[in-house]
């Protein structure tokens, strides 16, 4: 009967003490790499499913699942032209385990217009990574009466063509005819990107802006070709396509609006988290990502989604840094905006 | 030709491009009988693993998959009046009303016959169609999608079976409720009251589940019915064979509808929601005996299946031959078929014909395998109407609520659902058309949009074209149809009568 007491004792103290070990080892702090283990990541798509931000995210998920050991859960929130998705992760529980997959230049274009439901601040979000720089391309029937630049400003009451008012497409249409100085208008609500090759092929408008990526089998099936690249440079993608500078001479305000095009409102696939996520998760997915990048099996499944060699990728404070310098200039392109929409506008 | 037809057959027998096919057919009916699911969640669901895969399974697994989604949707519709997805709306007229007086399975059976055939023969003609199909398509502008949107709204009147005010009345309040959210076209907000839920409007799947599934199943509590079926229940496999042996005695509606769905499927930009309005609308004005349309007519399911079976295989060849995606699900196809190295289009006929021919045979035989699934397992199916009602309501509420939190992630649209089933309850009470309200709904966005492009592209006068008159004269007709039918009876009635 003693032995048994003093065994029952025994088991009493030790299952007192070993949970104080427990304690112990619990004490230390926990790495961001335990933090993941076994919990579930919801990833927000703020795009139509099939595109090339969700086919992106998806890529990533699988990443982040193999080496988090978390379970990866997508939503796609596109309602609002994408603001539903965007507006949701930014006043998500800042806990690292709300990411989203948006769409990089709506995600800028709906605070450069200061759209009011956009309730979220650039300069406040966590950003992880920037995957894309797709230029914008001013794209015409390859069989149709405008051929040149110089047979667009000699035309008379063109209609270029644009999806949401203001939206990247009409709004690099306007850009397009403020660089030129065209006698056009562009005409919106032409939401798809085959509806408007297909209006293009008709000739119900002259022409519009379109990422190579987002328009390569609508090139391919003959509905429309580049004319030229809205930027400085040349597309790599397409190297035989001139750039708008190669053809006519820009310089001051007009220069800075190609420069907007090149460097800031370029298509690509942008992967945020709430404002407030601990500093140490951050770093981890950070880290992670810099290890996906340099993985060739990745990077061949993301040049597969892109449709040619992906090469921009920036990762945690450079794309900060770019949302930065964007903020600051947000009143500039807003104004510069808002006035074309209300001349070009048909 | 004839060796790529070889080859391509002898990919497609592979047994593992067998077996993937068989589980994708599986999938796509499973996922087509749930209301909310459809291609568009399921596939998406498949992008990350499809890397992976070889490409052969990885193609076969994407394109039969959605191909066989409005086969299983159609199943639900005639049995539950909830449609599947919106494409099987039209189904819930008829197939219904059979399943109440105990014909469900031989509904099903003419449902999946229509289906199946709608789905194969399509294919069969497709490789000769692609040359015709890029003129066809550049032949539809704008003045001609709003003149083809109107042929749809035209048969509002042929969904009316009691009152015509009504009926109008119902198609006006469905045209009033699409007008809410945010209009591209002229960058106006209306009815939204700042809220980002109604940003784009009400979406298609709780409207169709309150409208048709949830009030339904309201009035048959309220009625204090112990089940569906009112009459006695046929649920053999002689009675699915009926409902085959009734898509060959119309073999001719059936044919009309698959082309005229397989034509509005080939032009981008056009759903399956008007090529079921305007087949079912076709049948029911050329028929003997329209009045008995929505009360259990079998013609009333042959059309609207073929049309969306053959819609679907004329957006999967526009898709595949041109590389222009005719739906969301083919942008979702399109973005599969370039993750495993394939780019659809003209080059994809010359460079891969081989995996074309292999892809388009592996349609016809979803379809074929689809069909034969649903066919042999019908009259257990059939059976569901004769189970106890408050089983049937729990399944349904299930089912609702399943695919709102499947194709919705926001719970606001758990409210309008009861919206709508309260607004369809009071409707079916009263006698007001739900299928003219879901019709003016569905298509008066579409006319909006469309007729505004033409306005502002084309002038005032954009009509003035020879195919929107050509389709102006046929509204006209189908308007005039009843009144010359009757005027022709009353006549000959006379002279019986001199």
């Amino acid at each position: 009967m003693k032995r048994i007491l003093v065994t029952v004792a025994l088991l009493l103290v030790l299952c007192l003490v070993l949970p104080a070990f427990g304690c112990d080892s619990e004490s230390q702090p926990e790495t961001a790499a335990d933090f993941y283990k076994g919990k579930t990541i919801n990833v927000i798509v703020n795009s139509s499913a099939g595109g090339s931000t969700d086919c992106t995210a998806r890529v990533l998920g699988s990443y982040l699942e193999r080496d988090t050991g978390a379970s990866v859960v997508f939503t796609t929130r596109k309602g609002a032209g994408g603001l539903e998705g965007v507006n949701y992760v930014y006043t998500s529980e800042p806990d690292g385990l709300t990411l989203g997959a948006v769409s990089g230049l709506k995600f800028m274009l709906n605070k450069i217009m200061d759209e009011p439901a956009a309730v979220y601040e650039l300069e406040e979000f966590s950003y992880l990574t920037e995957i894309g720089a797709r230029l914008s391309h001013f794209m015409v029937a390859p069989d149709g009466p405008y051929q040149s630049v110089a047979d667009l400003q000699a035309g008379e009451d063109m209609i270029l063509g644009g999806g949401s008012p203001a939206g990247t497409v009409c709004l690099g249409s306007m850009s397009v005819i403020e660089l030129l100085d065209l006698d056009a208008q562009v005409v919106t609500g032409i939401d798809e990107e085959a509806d408007r090759a297909l209006a293009v092929k008709r000739g119900e408008i002259v022409g519009y802006t379109a990422q190579i990526a987002n328009t390569q089998t609508n090139i391919d099936s003959g509905l429309i070709e580049p004319m030229f690249v809205l930027g400085t440079e040349r597309d790599p993608l397409m190297p035989d396509v001139p750039a708008i500078t190669e053809i006519i001479s820009i310089a001051g305000e007009d220069l800075e609006l190609v420069e907007l095009w090149e460097d800031v409102l370029v298509s690509s696939s942008l992967f945020v988290a709430p404002p407030g996520v601990p500093e140490d998760r951050l770093a981890f997915l950070h880290g992670l990502i810099a290890e996906w990048i340099q993985d060739e099996a990745f990077r061949a499944e993301i040049d597969l989604i892109s449709g040619c060699e992906e090469e921009s990728y920036n990762v945690g404070d450079a794309v900060a840094e770019k949302m930065l310098n964007l903020a600051d200039d947000l009143e500039y392109f807003k104004d510069l905006f808002l006035e074309m929409i209300e001349k070009y506008r048909l | 030709m004839l060796e790529a037809y070889a080859s391509a057959l002898e990919i497609l027998f592979q047994p593992v491009n067998l077996l993937v096919l068989l589980v994708a057919v599986i999938s796509g009916l499973i996922i087509g009988v749930i209301p909310g699911l459809s291609g568009l969640i399921a596939i998406p669901l498949l992008l990350p693993f499809i890397f992976r895969m070889p490409q052969d399974v990885a193609l076969i697994l994407v394109i039969a998959l959605p191909a066989v989604v409005v086969t299983g949707g159609s199943i639900s519709a005639i049995l539950l009046n909830v449609p599947g997805t919106g494409a099987n709306a039209a189904t819930c007229l008829d197939g219904y009303p059979m399943t109440q007086r105990g014909e469900g399975a031989r509904a099903i059976g003419a449902s999946v016959t229509s289906s199946m055939f709608g789905g194969v023969v399509p294919v069969f003609f497709a490789l000769a169609m692609v040359p015709l199909v890029m003129p066809l398509i550049l032949a539809f502008g704008q003045p001609e999608m709003a003149a083809l949107v109107l042929l749809g709204i035209a048969f509002m009147g042929a969904l009316t079976t009691g009152s015509v005010t009504k009926g109008i009345l119902s198609g006006m309040l469905g045209l009033l409720l699409s007008f809410v959210g945010y209009q591209s076209i002229t960058g106006i907000h209306r009815f939204s009251y700042g809220s980002t839920f109604l940003w784009d409007g009400f979406e298609l799947i709780p409207v169709v589940m309150g409208l048709f599934g949830l009030s339904e199943m309201l009035y048959l509590a309220m009625r204090g019915r112990s089940s569906i079926v009112q009459g006695r229940l046929a649920a053999r496999f002689s009675d699915v064979l009926e409902g085959a042996k009734d898509v060959w005695w119309h073999k001719w509606l059936w044919f009309r509808s698959a082309v005229i769905g397989y034509i509005i499927g080939v032009i981008p930009g056009i759903g399956a929601e008007i090529a079921i309005w305007v087949c079912y609308g076709q049948a029911k004005q050329t028929s003997k005996y329209p009045e008995k349309f929505g009360t259990g007519v079998v013609e009333g399911v042959i059309a609207p299946e073929a049309a969306n079976n053959g819609k679907e295989a004329g957006a999967l060849l526009t898709t595949m031959a041109l590389g222009i995606p005719g739906s969301a699900v083919m942008v979702i196809l399109l973005a599969a078929f370039m993750m495993v190295g394939v780019t659809p289009g003209p080059s994809m006929m010359e460079e891969h014909l081989p995996l074309a021919l292999m892809l388009l045979l592996g349609i016809a035989l979803a379809n074929i395998v689809g069909g034969v699934i649903c066919f042999l397992a019908a009259p257990l199916l059939a059976r569901v109407a004769s189970i106890h009602l408050d089983f049937i309501f729990t399944v349904v509420m299930i089912m609702i609520l399943a695919g709102i939190i499947a194709a919705t992630v926001s719970p606001l649209n758990f409210i309008v659902v009861l919206a709508f089933g309260l607004l369809g309850l009071l409707m079916k009470i009263y006698g007001y058309s739900r299928p003219a309200l879901f019709l003016g709904f569905v298509l008066g966005a579409m006319f909006e949009s469309y007729s505004l492009l033409s306005v502002k592209i084309y002038g005032s006068f954009f009509f003035a074209r020879p195919i929107p008159l050509a389709l102006f004269a046929v509204i006209i007709i189908v308007l005039a149809l009843p009144y010359i039918r009757g005027a022709v009876s009353r006549i000959k009635r006379r002279s019986k009568g001199v």
